[in-house]
């Protein structure tokens, strides 16, 4: 078989496999301008929707500086001392009683700031307890149910 | 509260305001006739189709493959195709490029999953063709996809090598050598029946 030959086979028989497709056998299409609008692709579907979100979010921020009238600070105040006892501290009548945590020293000597603390009230070295509810020291107990009655007990043991 | 403005319609309305002129869509219509790409559309998309069915060797997925090329040239170059030289040239090396990438999807598909029966041609397209096309055809199912490609270009097409160089963005000694490998293989093949 000659490279001609082969060749002219070639050819007949794409232009034969070819001439089998008609405008009958096509089905409907769409032209391009109409096909774009009925499936658009996804970017150009959604790409809208991050402007009205950026300036839904921007409207917040500025809503909420324009409400608390300053900007956030940037470094957050220190926690107070936690308001629930330790259940391992014990205290005793003749030790003089301190928090467990010493808060900052701005926020000691500002007076509204211990007065506006929910914590345990501070108390000074030369406070001494008059009395001690047996109750507070007892690690068990914890559940209201099985808290016994509180128990006075003197400041100073009897000698 | 924040109001979510419909914002496409929005831009579209501020942009047919300010050019004074249609949108695209609305314009296929107008003194002037039909845009450039729905003609072209309605006279290049049959030949568009047979190209893309000799590639890929089936109808439905040659359909969709020319209405993709068309609808990207259309997004990309707008209604009345201005800015594209040859409008021609570019529908061929998308059909070809897209031709390649859905025989790459195939035979990844096929290395899963054997193919589906209704995949081969119809008989009714067999029984159209002569015992000596369909020989040829048959040998052509053999080839690569560059292969297959390079010879429909070159006998189906008529292009010239650098033309086919141009369009499948290789250098002209690869179409020649690929061209040359495709047509001994079918030698080979039609030699020993």
């Amino acid at each position: 078989m000659t490279g001609n030959g082969l060749e002219e086979r070639l050819r007949d028989a794409l232009t034969a496999r070819a001439e089998q497709i008609t405008q009958e056998r096509l089905r409907f299409g769409e032209p391009p301008t109409v096909a774009a609008l009925t499936s658009p692709s996804r970017w150009r579907r959604w790409w809208w929707v991050p402007l009205p979100a950026g300036l839904a979010v921007a409207g917040a921020v500025l809503g909420a500086l324009t409400l608390t009238g300053q900007p956030p600070s940037p470094d957050p105040k220190p926690l107070p001392p936690a308001s629930s006892a330790e259940p391992s501290t014990v205290i005793s009548p003749s030790v003089p009683l301190f928090p467990p945590s010493t808060p900052a020293p701005s926020a000691s000597t500002n007076p509204s700031a211990t007065t506006s603390k929910p914590g345990r009230p501070e108390l000074s070295p030369d406070d001494t307890p008059p009395t001690v509810t047996a109750g507070e020291h007892d690690p068990g107990a914890a559940t209201p149910t099985t808290k016994p009655p509180a128990t006075t007990i003197p400041a100073t043991p009897p000698s | 509260m924040t109001i979510v403005l419909p914002m496409p319609p929005l831009l579209r309305w501020l942009r047919r305001v300010l050019t004074g002129a249609d949108t695209p869509a609305r314009s296929t219509v107008g003194p002037a006739g039909p845009p450039a790409i729905n003609e072209l559309y309605h006279s290049r998309r049959l030949s568009m189709v047979r190209l893309a069915v000799l590639m890929v060797d089936d109808l439905s997925t040659a359909e969709d493959i020319v209405q993709d090329v068309f609808t990207a040239l259309y997004r990309k170059h707008g209604a009345e195709l201005r800015t594209i030289a040859d409008p021609n040239a570019y529908l061929v090396a998308g059909v070809t490029n897209a031709a390649r990438s859905a025989l790459r999807r195939r035979r990844t598909a096929r290395a899963y999953v054997p193919p589906p029966p209704g995949t081969a041609p119809a008989a009714e397209d067999e029984a159209m063709l002569g015992a000596g096309d369909q020989e040829v055809l048959r040998a052509m199912r053999g080839l690569t996809g560059r292969q297959r490609q390079v010879l429909v270009l070159r006998y189906w097409s008529d292009l010239s090598e650098e033309e086919i160089a141009d369009v499948m963005r290789v250098s002209r000694g690869t179409v020649k050598s690929t061209a040359h490998r495709a047509l001994s293989v079918l030698r080979a093949r039609l030699g020993e029946r």
